[in-house]
């Protein structure tokens, strides 16, 4: 058996390392993923971009439409606070998840740390996942992602979308060592 | 009455094999519920029946928007509801165990078939209300682990639902019963509340066939944990208020409720009930352990219950430390098996209250590891904690015309608040050995899970990033309402690997899991077995 050993599982800090490309190895026993790939930082910008389109144009909607010229300030506002998270989300937010997200599979154990403003580290006993999915709608299909989704008893962190071949390999080992766990 | 029927039936044969061969190497048993289950059932409903019908014929015809007819066919339904679910309940639901699998099915027009094996079960709780003892009925509740609905039959004959158990949870080896049929009772008939029936320590009853440990509350514990069950004294407390509240004004219409004599009796009537109903529920109360590493946990009066929890699954224990308890010298003790959840409407078993050493004592013997001998509960710590409760009712109670049904909910409020965040900032969790042990304040004393190896699934901890301190929160499974939150400085994977072994890390090991390391470790023992000659 061959073990890929992170040395440690800490995310860095933004300021000390810079933007990294995925380092992904997977053996039959154990995957690690060190940093998204860079369709991610796409994914992530064109649903943000997107969310602030339908929200400003809802806000913009209901200012010229059905406000009064009372709530027309109040709104103007508020659509330049959306455009200024927007804006923090694609400059800062999105590029810590890259750079920080990490994920160590083996036998026994996944381990997932990521995290945008805070860092959510996350443990899972691995006989406790009942079930791996994989999605992928058009859009990270274009650009070869994939999101595993994770289910165990109660409800376990979204991970972030993964390149797909790093998804296989993870539904391939944890799929392979789950362990019937009763009745669903 | 006639025994309710355990068809024996004839094992399958196997087609192709032709030489009468039995592919299933066990019989099949099916036991449905008694046909007395209906007569039982209505003799239950009338006790809800009786306030419908009163609002059916007293109240709706007051309400004159409501047509006449609306009201007729709404009371038929009613009616047809209670008369027909008790049938189908009979005719339709059926527990068929065949080997290892265990199937039951429900239902008419939709019918559900639900499977599953005799080793994921966790527990089987065969229950005896009030109205099905008369009947000599019992209802039998399977639970498994993983899932969330037992599989149940409300009323089957009580011998059929003790060989069901014994079929269920017991071990083979275990030797049967000489009658074949265990009596209905047998282990909480006698009175527990005697002193030669309270061994603090395991007791070797079976010379070579193993070990059997009981723990039975004494007098002492058997009224600790009558005036410890907040719950059934909140019950009658507010069943009496109620009560008083109803017959006062006839009694006396100008006397108020708060006045003198009339309040002091309706406390004292609500330490009545609420004593009444405990002892109701909760007397004779036995815990002990079988040879074959099952527990049985059996109590009370007019139901009774007895839970049998299959060997190792009873998977976290908690316990208590409230004022009261620290008065009584006691510790409130609940034991969590995978799912009793919907059987009985909790899914815990919790009611006995032990003194401390026992508690702890049958903490070991159910998880089955020693637990981690740290500090105690400090006594005053346990009073002190209790002031901000004092000083809340106090006010709610002084205060209560001035504040207003607002003040009264943000005081409320705040309360909640400050015992979450009490809660989150005195949340422990410490790791000894196999066990986990989480303990936590709040203005109701102390409280500690202790959760065996393989319980803990898996841990969240958010973080600041600049910082290793952050909330994490553990969830535990088979006992899944433990879910722990507080503050730490320790990685979650340290805690979800409860019970592997893990090495101490070397100089100039890599820092990673310690499973992985512990993992590194076995590889290179076996690559220096493969290479020795």
């Amino acid at each position: 058996m061959q073990l890929t050993l992170t040395p440690d599982l800490r995310p860095p800090e933004p300021r000390r390392a810079p933007m990294r490309v995925t380092q992904f190895s997977a053996t039959t026993e154990a995957v690690e993923v060190v940093g998204l790939p860079r369709g991610v930082l796409v994914y992530e910008g064109l649903r943000s971009t997107g969310g602030f389109a339908v929200l400003t144009g809802l806000l913009e909607l209901a200012r010229t439409q059905w406000a009064s010229e009372s709530w027309s300030t109040p709104l103007r506002i508020l659509i330049g606070v959306a455009a200024a998270v927007l804006v923090i989300d694609l400059a800062i937010l999105n590029p810590r998840l890259v750079r920080w997200t990490r994920i160590s599979a083996s036998r026994n154990q996944f381990l997932l740390i990521t995290g945008r403003l805070l860092v959510t580290e996350v443990a899972v006993r691995v006989p406790a996942i009942l079930t791996v999915d994989l999605r992928q709608g058009p859009l990270m299909r274009m650009l070869r992602l994939k999101r595993v989704v994770i289910r165990g008893i109660g409800a376990l962190p979204e991970i972030p979308p993964l390149s797909s071949d790093v998804a296989d390999s993870l539904q391939s080992l944890l799929t392979r060592i789950a362990e019937p766990q009763g009745l669903r | 009455m006639k025994n309710l029927p355990i068809r024996q039936q004839h094992p399958l044969k196997d087609p192709t094999l032709g030489d009468g061969r039995s592919i299933t190497p066990e019989p099949l048993m099916e036991v449905r519920n008694s046909p007395w289950l209906m007569a039982t059932s209505y003799l239950r409903d009338l006790k809800g029946l009786l306030p419908i019908g009163l609002i059916l014929i007293g109240v709706l015809p007051q309400i004159s928007w409501i047509p006449h007819p609306v009201m007729v066919w709404l009371g038929l339904a009613v009616l047809a509801t209670g008369i027909i679910n008790p049938i189908l309940a009979v005719l339709t639901h059926a527990i068929d165990v065949s080997g290892d699998r265990i199937i039951f099915r429900q239902g008419w027009i939709f019918p559900i078939v639900r499977r599953g094996d005799r080793g994921d079960i966790s527990a089987v709780q065969v229950d005896e209300p009030w109205h099905l003892r008369p009947a000599g009925l019992a209802s039998v509740s399977i639970s498994f682990r993983g899932a969330a609905h037992p599989f149940m039959l409300a009323g089957v004959d009580r011998r059929v639902a003790r060989r069901l158990e014994a079929l269920l949870v017991r071990a083979p080896v275990r030797p049967a019963d000489a009658s074949g049929e265990p009596s209905l009772g047998a282990a909480y008939e006698s009175d527990a509340v005697t002193p030669h029936m309270t061994p603090a320590t395991a007791v070797d009853a079976a010379g070579d066939l193993g070990r059997l440990t009981a723990f039975a509350p004494d007098r002492h514990e058997m009224v600790a944990t009558y005036l410890t069950n907040l719950t059934l004294a909140a019950a009658g407390g507010f069943a009496g208020y109620e009560l008083l509240g109803d017959v006062a004004p006839l009694i006396a219409p100008n006397l108020r409720l708060s006045e003198g004599p009339l309040a002091a009796a309706a406390v004292a009537l609500a330490v009545v009930l609420g004593l009444t109903t405990a002892y109701l529920r909760l007397h004779g109360i036995q815990v002990h352990e079988e040879r074959d590493g099952t527990w049985t946990v059996a109590y009370g009066v007019l139901d009774r219950r007895r839970h049998v929890i299959a060997a190792g699954s009873a998977s976290a224990v908690r316990l208590k430390t409230g004022p009261a308890d620290v008065l009584l010298g006691t510790r409130r003790l609940t034991i969590s098996t995978a799912d009793l959840a919907h059987a009985t409407g909790t899914d815990h078993l919790r009611f006995p209250a032990f003194r401390e050493a026992r508690a702890r004592e049958l903490a070991q013997a159910l998880t089955g590891d020693a637990l981690p001998t740290l500090s105690g509960v400090s006594s005053v710590r346990v009073l002190w904690s209790a002031v901000p409760l004092l000083v809340a009712i106090s006010l709610l109670v002084s205060r209560r015309d001035s504040l207003g049904w607002f003040g009264v909910g943000a005081v409320l409020l705040a309360f909640g608040s400050a015992v979450a965040l009490l809660k989150l900032l005195s949340g422990r969790v410490h790791v000894a050995g196999n066990v986990l042990r989480y303990r936590r304040w709040s203005f109701f004393g102390c409280t500690e899970d202790h959760v065996s190896r393989s319980a803990v699934q898996w841990t969240v901890r958010r973080r600041l990033p600049s910082t290793q301190w952050g909330v994490a929160t553990i969830t535990a499974y088979p006992s899944r309402r433990l879910v722990a939150t507080y503050l730490t400085a320790s990685a979650p994977w340290s805690l979800v690997s409860v019970g592997r072994p893990t090495a101490a890390p070397e100089a100039g090991a890599p820092l990673g899991p310690p499973e992985q390391v512990a993992d590194q470790h076995v590889d290179d023992q076996r690559v220096a077995d493969q290479e020795e000659p």
